[in-house]
């Protein structure tokens, strides 16, 4: 009996499991694959002996990363940078989604909705360029402007202090496009009868967002947050690389753990301590995610991922 | 809905694999015509150049019919047809030493990586171009010892580049690689603009080579006078723009005779040839500080000095500085006109001084996984003894990519330009011994060559040539080292913070990131080097 309903299903499905194969194939190959090389992080890696009868070192490779001065200050940063970049993304990305489903006409939704996820589709080195284009000393546009009025020019690739509001600009800017629509898309499946009951029951348009469409939302938000959460430990490297042209004396501010290993590396083609840094990365990225999802669990198990 | 989205994410992975698959599938049909082809030039090459092979017979390399394959890695200033030259230089080996090149470039951004992966991955690769890692592939064990090859098949070797520069490729007495045979005798050169030292009559004549920090900071001290005429006569120009990025760095900052000993991590200052020091506390950069400090408030700097990432030359081109530091040679000043259209004066500084990375940066080594290290070697020779080779791979083809003019030079032939060149890689710096080449560009000066040759041997080379460091020990230290100093170094030598308040800072940043560890390591290093060699 069982057999027999499996098989069935399974004549039922089988087209949804040769068009899935390719791609299932594919994350095996590129995501799966590669984690057998995770023990590289703890190799000294000598290229005459090959990397399976390098030396073992333990966790040399990860002192870097914890030793200095600096340890604290890009776990730090990364971590604040994230949870700002969470917090305010998924607000402007909920509003962004509500105000785009309320536009009635279709030309309109299409054309904002094109018009905000422009910058998602740039790469980081144009962002970077647009970004210099406004804030350079000697020829950016807001210089140019305060110089105009009289006013003393800034000199922001030097003032560590601002890039805080600057990064969290340019980062909801960029990926404000993409979560609106994530939003949108999920805004655009709920049942339109909920709404037209509740207009028949006098909600106004406020209320009917308060108690319709973001109780709905929740399911979507919840997961989109565990799924950034498990990326706590990374950052956009585009962001904090090259969006302050790499100016030295914003350290203080935009050094997070993935633009100090790129510096930290540059100099040394050290593939063990390279994939220390991941490791550490991957790992507390997966604790966070399991973590962020028992708590979910705890509190409203429908919503949690798995 | 579920299903639409499990068929939309099945539809996207499908169309990535296929993306995926036909890039590799374009690749192997490629490689595998790209290897016919060689077959076949192979043996046309064989037959045609039967008359050269008996010129070259004495080799007899080729005699016994025997012909080595060998792969050659080398990095690509763009991405070219390697095939072509590779089939015309063939011609030339096959019959004369008996080894079949095949050169695989490799574009430089991933050129390290790329080497790594094939060694590790277990592919063919004997001969590799290096250009910086020396040091690290020599800690890695990547590289072999040349010493069973060098005296039977590089002989010729050995007498271009001469014993002091092979000092500086050998470590614990055996020779792990070749220095590309250039001009090494570099030195800080200020480049200014014609148009301005003829307008302002600039006293250009009066800086003198400097054989000391006292003289090089007495250049400073004309050229700080001279950007004040240039300031007052046009004030919406620069005076310098820097000529380095990533770190940005006006160069000029760079205290002279100092040997870096690899990376500047502790250093021998001028004149010290056992003690390893830290340069960023030395008495001479504070000095060199100031000046860069003091011109930037005299507003003689571009502003966006830090965070530029523009070629200096753009500048020049766009009429927006006056002129930049530079380390160059002979010919400095032309290039940069034929690069920009726009006359410049390179004058030189101070006297040449050639540290052992000065000569290591670049150059060609045997993979420690080759197992053709004798063909390896013979195919080297050529590429310091044979112009024809030295030729095909600077400039490409006679006749396609170049045409010889009646001075003496070379230049593109009717028809073709840089654009639409099948090869012009213009790495005539790099392949093997530079002076056996044509100088590009007709009209330009052809006794160049002798005068960089001349510089190489009066120069005044580190009394540690060859001295190797090998900074596995301390890859921790280095690594929050280079964050520190790639924080402090470009304000600083920018002169857009003040030595004064933030000099002390970088110092003690430096030293609570390890620096003092670096330094004891390096030097327990260098005193072992010297029991073992001097």
């Amino acid at each position: 009996m069982e057999t027999k309903k499996k098989s069935s299903m399974l004549r039922k499905q089988w087209p949804f499991w040769v068009m899935i194969a390719p791609g299932m194939l594919y994350l095996l190959i590129n995501n799966y694959g590669p984690m057998c090389g995770l023990f590289i992080a703890f190799k000294q890696i000598d290229y005459s002996k090959g990397i399976w009868k390098s030396p073992w070192i333990g966790f040399e490779n990860f002192t870097y990363l914890f030793k200095t001065d600096a340890a604290f200050l890009i776990t730090k940063n990364t971590i604040l940078y994230n949870l700002l970049f969470i917090a305010v993304g998924t607000v402007m990305g909920i509003a962004t989604g509500i105000m785009l489903s309320e536009l009635r006409k279709k030309f309109e939704t299409k054309f904002f909705q094109t018009v905000i996820l422009l910058p998602y589709l740039l790469s980081w080195v144009i962002c970077a360029y647009i970004g210099y284009a406004f804030l350079s000393k000697d020829t950016g546009l807001i210089n140019g402007i305060l110089r105009t009025f009289g006013m003393e020019a800034v000199d922001w690739y030097n003032d560590p202090g601002k890039w805080p509001f600057i990064l969290l600009f340019v980062n909801v800017w960029k990926g404000l496009g993409y979560s609106s629509i994530v939003y949108m898309s999920t805004i655009i499946g709920i049942d339109r009868s909920l709404y037209e009951s509740a207009m028949v029951d006098g909600a106004t348009k406020l209320a009917q967002i308060r108690y319709i469409t973001i109780p709905l939302l929740k399911s979507t938000v919840i997961m989109l947050t565990i799924m950034s959460i498990g990326r706590m430990f990374y950052s956009d490297f585009g962001l904090f690389y090259q969006m302050p042209m790499n100016s030295g004396t914003l350290y203080s501010t935009t050094q997070t753990i993935d633009t100090y290993v790129y510096r930290a590396l540059m100099q040394q083609s050290n593939i063990g301590m390279s994939s220390a840094a991941g490791f550490y990365q991957s790992i507390v990225g997966f604790i966070l995610v399991l973590t962020a999802n028992a708590i979910v669990r705890k509190f409203s198990a429908e919503n949690a991922m798995f | 809905m579920k299903l639409k989205r499990v068929a939309a994410l099945a539809c996207a992975a499908m169309m990535t694999v296929g993306m995926l698959a036909g890039c590799g599938g374009g690749d192997d049909a490629g490689a595998s015509a790209g290897g016919q082809g060689a077959g076949a030039a192979g043996a046309a090459g064989g037959t045609e150049n039967a008359g050269g092979a008996a010129a070259g017979s004495d080799d007899g390399a080729a005699a016994n019919g025997e012909v080595e394959e060998i792969v050659f890695a080398t990095f690509l200033s763009k991405t070219v047809d390697m095939k072509q030259i590779e089939d015309e230089i063939n011609k030339i080996t096959e019959p004369k030493i008996g080894v079949r090149v095949h050169i695989e470039g490799i574009s430089m951004a991933n050129y390290t990586n790329q080497i790594g992966l094939m060694q590790s991955g277990g592919e063919q690769l004997d001969l590799m171009g290096f250009i910086g890692t020396y040091s690290p592939w020599l800690a890695n064990n990547q590289l072999m010892s040349m010493d069973g090859y060098i005296d039977e098949y590089g002989a010729g070797i050995k007498e271009v580049v001469g014993e002091e520069f092979l000092k500086s490729t050998t470590s614990g007495g055996s020779l792990y690689a070749v220095p590309t045979y250039n001009g090494k005798a570099a030195v800080m050169n200020i480049v200014l603009r014609k148009d301005l030292i003829e307008e302002l009559d600039l006293p250009v004549d009066q800086l003198k080579l400097a054989a000391n920090l006292d003289e090089y900071c007495e250049n400073l001290d004309l050229i700080g006078e001279m950007f004040a005429k240039i300031k007052e006569a046009h004030p919406e120009l620069v005076c310098l723009v820097p000529a380095s990025t990533a770190p940005n760095s006006l160069l000029f900052t760079r205290v002279p005779f100092v040997d870096n000993l690899n990376d500047s991590r502790g250093v021998l200052m001028p004149g010290e040839d056992s003690t390893v020091t830290n340069l960023y506390e030395s008495e001479d950069y504070a000095r060199l500080l100031q000046y860069a400090y003091e011109w930037n408030q005299a507003g003689y700097i571009l502003e966006d000095a830090t965070t530029t990432q523009e070629a200096a030359n753009t500048y020049v081109q766009n009429g927006r500085t006056a002129g930049y530091f530079i380390v160059g040679e002979e010919g400095q000043a032309e290039q940069i006109t034929t690069a920009t259209g726009v006359e410049v004066e390179s004058i030189k500084l101070v006297q040449p001084f050639i540290a052992t990375t000065d000569v290591n940066s670049l150059g060609f080594a045997i993979s420690a996984t080759s197992e053709h290290p004798e063909a390896a070697m013979k195919f080297l020779n050529e590429m310091y003894t044979n112009a024809d080779i030295v030729n095909l791979l600077d400039w490409g083809i006679e006749g396609v990519h170049y045409e010889v003019k009646p001075d003496g030079t070379v230049d593109f032939p009717e028809g073709v330009d840089a654009n639409t060149t099948t090869y012009g890689l213009n790495m005539d710096w790099f392949f093997g011994n530079q002076f056996l080449s044509y100088i590009w560009g007709e009209g330009r000066d052809t006794s160049v060559y002798e005068r960089l040759d001349a510089n190489n041997k009066s120069a005044q080379c580190t009394p540690v040539m060859g001295f190797s460091y090998d900074s596995t020990k301390v890859s921790t230290q280095i690594a929050s080292v280079s964050n520190v100093v790639s924080e402090y170094q470009p304000g600083l030598e920018c002169g857009a913070v003040n030595p004064e308040t933030e000099l002390p800072k970088f110092i003690e940043a430096l030293n609570s990131a390890g620096l003092q560890e670096i330094i004891a390591e390096k030097q327990a290093q260098l005193d072992a080097w010297k029991a073992e060699n001097q």
